[in-house]
């Protein structure tokens, strides 16, 4: 590898973290907590016979955006 | 009703046919290499491998525990399983370090990778040792969970024995065909088959329960609390827990499912390798759920709740041809984990167990086919000694293979990690659940148990990394990937 591959990449300056990653993790790290979290905490508080199935069914999607964003700009380049 | 027995061995009959072609097919383009029978020489494009990856970890537990748990204790499955599939996001950031390192090294069982980024073969074989001891309960479930099925349409007609049978003799002759070829090439036929089968009955079971809104009516008026946590009982929070935080690390966890990860030709192919597998997640996720609803309308008094969905197959609304074609999905289900598994097994021992100089492909291979027949006569033997414990064997098995997963993060983040952490890491988190579910009794919806085996392990990783060196000829994955993964943009 040489120099010139490695400043094609995007790296955030002062980090040595990808750019991008860090506010992936964020939310996928916070949107799995709150699949945790929500359906014991607050979903109870909301009267709708389908408001736990949505909420799980909804993150589900919600993971899947992420995993695209994710992969998205994965080259064989 | 029940199903003709004769039916049931018409549709295995046929079922048996497709399959045999296939995996002739497969073997013809084997070479004789061990990483072409392990691997299918690397060269598998995205959609068997997504559909393979897809049909290893969604196997018959689906259709069976997972519709049973959902009958039992109601939507808490759904976010059980969905946890699960959450997991999948950390494929993004661990697949391409897997397939980078493998392909860089020529590694063919993922604890053969770990071996060589510590340098220490203790490390692969203890990870090696863990993944059998913790796997071979897992497999059991699949074989189980066959003869549950089959029985379970047939009034008992199709008992335990002949049932593990069918499962038996099909895992082993299209693992020993052409290795992991004809299981990739079978693997992906066999998840359409599940998926569009699953779908179908579950048309037709709605259907006949008067449409979907009548369906969705019956179920709010006649079970409102199955549609809440912790519903009727089973969903308390720390069940919930106990359960989905070893799943949530399913997929880099389990060997035969990061092997996979092994065997795409190239980046796009992995790229949609993962696509394939989420997509297919977010279907077959809500037909398991929905087939578990719809079991509590038509068959609301069940004892053993794994009957659920032999009991929905045998009520009369499913015509029997769709029955008999879901019966033969919920088999492939269980037979692509299990033959998957099996495979998987036999190149740990193959890569990590036998003397380096002495074997050769021939010998790997050879070695391989060996471990495949013992695993699955193993997993036969106990999935005959008593079929009620499903649930809890599945789970512990998650429980125990997380054990690995610091020393899997740690290996590819950070460098300062030492193989004298990753062993007592391992072995210290494998004591704890063996000591903790075996000996104290803890159940496995217990919090405690999953909670006592990810602090040691995790603790144990990086107290002893600390003050132990690391050893001076370890690869260190995250300075030597780097640059690759910069070229291939992935993080």
């Amino acid at each position: 590898m040489n120099d010139d591959t490695v400043e094609d990449t995007d790296t955030d300056s002062e980090t040595t973290s990808p750019r991008g990653l860090r506010p992936w993790l964020w939310v996928v790290g916070i949107s799995v907590l709150s699949a945790f979290a929500v359906p014991y905490l607050i979903l109870p508080l909301i009267d709708h016979p389908l408001a736990t199935y949505l909420f799980w069914s909804g993150f589900s999607l919600v993971i899947a955006i992420f995993v695209i964003w994710g992969v998205a700009r994965w080259t064989d380049r | 009703m029940t199903i003709d027995p004769w039916l049931v061995w018409l549709a295995i009959g046929l079922f048996t046919l497709f399959g045999i072609t296939l995996s002739v097919i497969a073997a013809r383009a084997n070479k004789g290499t061990a990483s072409d029978f392990f691997l299918a020489g690397r060269t598998t494009g995205s959609v068997v491998a997504g559909l393979s990856y897809a049909a290893t970890t969604y196997s018959a537990y689906m259709l069976v525990v997972l519709t049973g748990l959902t009958y039992r204790g109601g939507i808490g499955a759904l976010g059980f399983e969905l946890i699960y599939f959450a997991g999948l996001s950390l494929l993004v950031i661990f697949a391409p370090r897997y397939w980078l390192a493998a392909k860089t090294y020529g590694f063919v069982s993922p604890a053969e990778m770990f071996g060589a980024r510590f340098r220490d073969r203790r490390v692969a074989r203890l990870m090696a040792g863990i993944s059998i001891v913790f796997l071979l309960p897992y497999c059991t479930t699949q074989m189980a969970g066959i003869g549950l099925l089959l029985s379970g349409i047939t009034d008992a007609s199709f008992d335990l024995f002949q049932s593990v049978l069918v499962g038996a003799v099909l895992a082993v002759g299209w693992t020993l065909f052409a290795g992991l070829r004809s299981v990739a090439w079978t693997d992906a036929a066999q998840a359409a088959l599940m998926v569009i089968s699953a779908l179908i009955a579950l048309g037709f079971a709605v259907a006949g329960l008067g449409g979907f809104g009548s369906y969705l009516e019956l179920t709010v008026e006649n079970n409102p609390e199955w549609l809440e946590v912790p519903g009727p009982g089973l969903w308390s929070f720390g069940t919930f827990v106990a359960l989905s935080l070893p799943w949530f690390f399913f997929a880099i966890s389990n060997p035969q499912v990061a092997q996979r990860l092994f065997i795409v030709k190239d980046f796009r192919s992995m790229r949609n390798m993962i696509l394939w597998v989420l997509g297919f997640g977010l279907i077959f996720t809500q037909i398991a759920i929905w087939w578990g609803f719809a079991a509590l309308q038509v068959a609301p008094d069940l004892d053993n709740t794994s009957n659920a969905s032999p009991a929905l197959l045998i009520s009369g609304l499913i015509p029997v041809p769709v029955v008999l074609l879901l019966v033969v999905g919920i088999l492939a289900a269980a037979i692509s984990t299990l033959n998957s598994i099996a495979l998987t097994m036999g190149a740990l021992i193959a890569r990590d167990f036998g003397p380096r100089r002495a074997f050769n492909d021939r010998t790997q291979i050879f070695t391989g086919r060996i471990v495949v027949v013992l695993v699955i006569v193993f997993a036969s033997y106990f999935a005959l000694q008593s079929a009620d414990i499903v649930d809890q064997l599945a789970a512990l098995s998650s429980a125990g293979l997380m054990v690995m997963v610091p020393t899997i993060i740690g290996a590819f983040f950070w460098s300062r990690s030492t193989h004298q952490g990753a062993l007592w890491s391992m072995s210290g988190g494998a004591l704890v659940a063996v000591y903790l579910a075996l000996v104290q009794g803890v159940s496995v919806f217990n919090p405690l148990l999953v909670g006592s085996v990810a602090a040691v392990s995790a603790g144990l990783f990086i107290g002893v990394s600390l003050i132990t060196k690391p050893n001076p000829d370890a690869i260190d994955f995250a300075k030597e990937l780097g640059p690759e993964l910069a070229k291939h943009r992935a993080w």
